[in-house]
């Protein structure tokens, strides 16, 4: 079920009024309910992978549950390899067997050694990088003491497919989001209308501005043998607002649906093309995994706390690992890779920490120096973009190496409308403005309430208007 | 809660009653050609089919020539939607009133429907664009195909008519295109569709779950009347393309019709089209005619 289907219109409203209506006086009676509308909304695709997710859930109960118990630090780490590989397994099976297969079969053709890979026809799970990671984060916080590992089965469960963020996240940590299933939700007016606001603003950035970009884009990554250079930089640039626009706003959705249930969800993305250099943009772009990464990942391998070789080893690990989570293709290892490169030089010079306030803090405008970091950063992020995008490294380089061809007119049948332009310009403005703050359209400042709901009213119309509902998925949901 | 629910429904309300007004008010037969057929009532006998059809198969002129009982609509579309599946079929039997058994039903065969990428063959794509997507049509204002059908991203809907459009949709569903066509126009109208349909001959194969569903279809509507194929006239380049592609087309259209196939591509030189796809609009009522005379004899009336 999608965010922006016609089901889910229905799914939402008649699960929140069942939620706090029938089920609402007792903890265990909400917990399960939202067990059982999260499998139904995740069933809704395909309903076999179902036992894919249960079986995940069974699996880190029990290890987590015989980690505690367990008096030996070598049977605590058994239970802690069974989790890891139980879902691991699973990830490498369902998302990356066909990768490793052809990557062999053509490094033994590069030798000289003809065989043809041997792929098997896997479809892979919505969402199952998402759910798998978050699962894993609980049993390795139980394994190292920072909680308490769950004796309700029902409330681990509810918690490892909780619906709204269970395909796309933000991948939530267990010590975050479980312990609120184990409290009685009470419905809170502010709760209720922040998440309302946020759906709405979520669905804008995905139908109006992501989906409005789509259409650009993919003429030119179609094209980009015959598209100019100028159709090609903005070709990179619309995919840098689509993906931006696709991505943040499913997160905005999750955590407005999460707050109407009354739960809390991290904050996925701040902001991250006001961004002054690389490792600023990495605090601001999908906070969950780059935060996920850090605590179980870079950190264990030592951090930057070791010596300048081994930080540099560090650094590019967790981007290239970061690049591989998002999907089996070598242009996303190149995109992570990309990355490490550009992060490296701050940190070696020591400056990955030095813009770690709000950019033009306190100020309406931006001065000059921080319009050219903002600028050069988001120029850095949208060439980083072009591999991401594109279907192979080779295709990547070229639509870069087309971009310098000097042709500057406008080839291509297909052209972005104004209209996108100028969506896109509000867009800038409104998330300019909430840089400081958790919420894109609180807008506290607009005191005069009309005018609050000629805001909502006016982006609605244009979600209406321009909402591909079933039509086109979320970007995030293929890792 | 109550403060929130009432809040919500209110906003909801005006939302909603503000929309339908304003789309009740301004979606003419001018501003979006689909959504006008969606929302037209049942009918008992139909013109189904591509934009060959909607362009140029004339309900009025078939009635006068046929004499027929009930009304015809023209409820054909493009021909990525108008294509023989599942849901193509559901949509029609749900724009289908169930009069007697004396509808007529003319099915315009287009070449293109039958033939899908090799990509799509596990998938009915059409399913998800109007009016196969639409789960409540015949309904004026139509809120489902304003929040997800919308010909995306296609404003006509919500402006009002300048009275400058190219084309508008009769009231009995004809699509009528009133732009002037010259010789160099339709020249180079021939030539841009050809590259198209050239690549898209490259790119496409037989799909024999389409004949299949014709078939459905045709049984289904046979019900209810009499059900005749037709393959209207096209330019002389598209029939060359479409022979090369499909050279026992014919036969099997007949086979599938039960010999109820009114063939003009013998047309094809006669008559002048717009982009080698769509017969002229001054041409509409002859062809129109020619299919009306072939259905009379057809049934030997």
């Amino acid at each position: 079920m999608l965010f922006n289907s016609f089901e889910f219109a229905l799914f939402l409203p008649l699960s929140f009024l069942l939620y706090w209506f029938v089920f609402k006086k007792h903890l265990k009676a909400q917990n399960f309910f939202l067990l059982a509308i999260s499998y139904l909304f995740y069933g809704w695709w395909d309903w076999r992978f179902l036992s894919l997710i249960a079986f995940s859930s069974l699996v880190d109960f029990i290890a987590g549950q015989q980690i505690e118990k367990s008096n030996t630090k070598a049977r605590k780490k058994l239970f802690l390899w069974i989790s890891i590989c139980t879902n691991l397994g699973f990830l490498g099976f369902f998302k990356y067997f066909n990768f490793f297969t052809e990557s062999f079969a053509d490094m033994l053709n590069m030798v000289g050694m003809q065989t043809n890979p041997w792929s098997l026809n896997v479809i892979l799970p919505v969402g199952i990088s998402f759910y798998t990671f978050q699962t894993m984060s609980y049993t390795i916080d139980v394994y190292r003491e920072q909680m308490k590992a769950e004796k309700d089965p029902i409330a681990f469960f509810a918690y490892v497919s909780f619906f709204p963020q269970l395909v796309a996240g933000p991948i939530e940590r267990a010590v975050n989001l479980l312990p609120q299933f184990k409290i009685k939700r009470e419905f809170s007016y502010e709760q209720g209308a922040d998440g309302m606001r946020l759906i709405l603003w979520g669905l804008f950035k995905k139908v109006v501005i992501a989906d409005n970009c789509a259409i650009f884009v993919n003429e030119v990554f179609a094209n980009y043998q015959t598209a100019s250079g100028l159709e090609l930089i903005l070709g990179a640039v619309f995919f840098a607002f689509q993906i931006y626009g696709d991505f943040s706003g499913y997160s905005d959705i999750a955590i407005g649906t999460a707050k109407l249930f009354g739960f809390d969800l991290m904050t996925n993305f701040r902001t991250p093309y006001f961004s002054r250099d690389m490792a600023e943009f990495w605090r601001r772009w999908h906070i969950s995994l780059s935060t996920w990464f850090r605590d179980y990942v870079y950190i264990p391998l030592g951090g930057s706390r070791v010596g300048k070789g081994r930080a540099v080893f560090n650094t590019f690990v967790i981007f290239v690992v970061s690049g591989f989570w998002h999907g089996a293709n070598w242009t996303f290892i190149v995109w992570g890779a990309l990355n490490a490169v550009y992060f490296l030089p701050l940190l070696l010079m020591g400056k990955n920490r030095k813009n770690t306030d709000t950019v033009a803090e306190n100020r309406v405008l931006p001065n000059l120096r921080e319009l050219w970091q903002m600028g050069s950063t988001f120029g850095l992020t949208c060439l980083a973009w072009v591999f991401f995008r594109s279907e192979s490294v080779g295709d990547a380089w070229s639509y870069i190496t087309r971009i310098s061809s000097m042709n500057y007119r406008l080839n291509l049948n297909m052209r972005p409308s104004l209209f996108v332009f100028f969506c896109i310009t509000i867009f800038v403005l409104v998330e300019w403005q909430i840089r400081n703050s958790n919420f894109a359209i609180r807008i506290k400042h607009l005191r005069v309430k009309i005018l609050r709901y000629v805001v909502y009213f006016g982006l609605l119309l244009l979600i209406g208007l321009f909402g591909a509902f079933n039509e086109t998925e979320f970007i995030y949901f293929q890792f | 809660m109550g403060r929130f629910l009432f809040k919500l429904s209110l906003f909801g309300t005006i939302f909603t009653i503000l929309c339908g007004l304003y789309i009740y008010l301004f979606a003419t037969n001018k501003s979006d050609t689909i959504y006008i057929k969606i929302i037209s009532p049942k009918y008992c006998s139909f013109i189904l089919g591509s934009s060959r059809a909607s362009q140029g198969i004339e309900p009025l002129v078939l009635m006068k020539n046929l004499n027929l009982k009930h009304e015809i609509y023209n409820y054909a579309f493009t021909v990525n939607r108008a294509v023989w599946g599942p849901s193509h079929l559901k949509a029609i039997k749900k724009k289908l009133k169930k009069c007697d058994t004396s509808a007529l039903f003319i099915i315009e065969c287009n070449l293109w429907s039958f033939y899908s990428k090799s990509s799509k063959l596990n998938s009915f794509p059409e399913e998800n664009a109007p009016p196969n997507s639409i789960v409540f049509p015949n309904i004026h204002p139509n809120f489902e195909y304003f929040s997800g059908g919308y010909d995306f991203p296609n404003l006509h809907l919500i402006i009002p008519s300048d009275g400058k459009e190219n084309s508008y949709v009769n009231e009995l569903g004809r699509m009528v295109i009133t732009k002037k066509f010259d010789s160099t126009l339709i020249d180079q109208n021939i030539k841009t569709k050809m590259k198209t349909y050239a690549n898209k001959f490259n790119s496409v194969i037989k799909d024999e779950r389409r004949f299949k569903y014709l078939s459905e279809t045709i049984a289904e509507l046979s019900k209810y009347g009499e059900v005749f194929l037709v393959r209207m006239p096209v330019a002389n380049e598209m029939l060359v393309l479409e022979e090369e592609l499909a050279p026992k087309f014919d036969e099997r259209m007949k086979a599938i019709s039960n010999g109820r196939y009114i063939n003009l591509k013998y047309l094809s030189n006669t008559y002048i089209t717009t982009d080698g796809n769509h017969i002229q609009n001054k041409y509409v009522d002859s062809v129109t005619c020619i299919i009306a005379d072939s259905v009379n004899i057809q049934l030997k009336r």
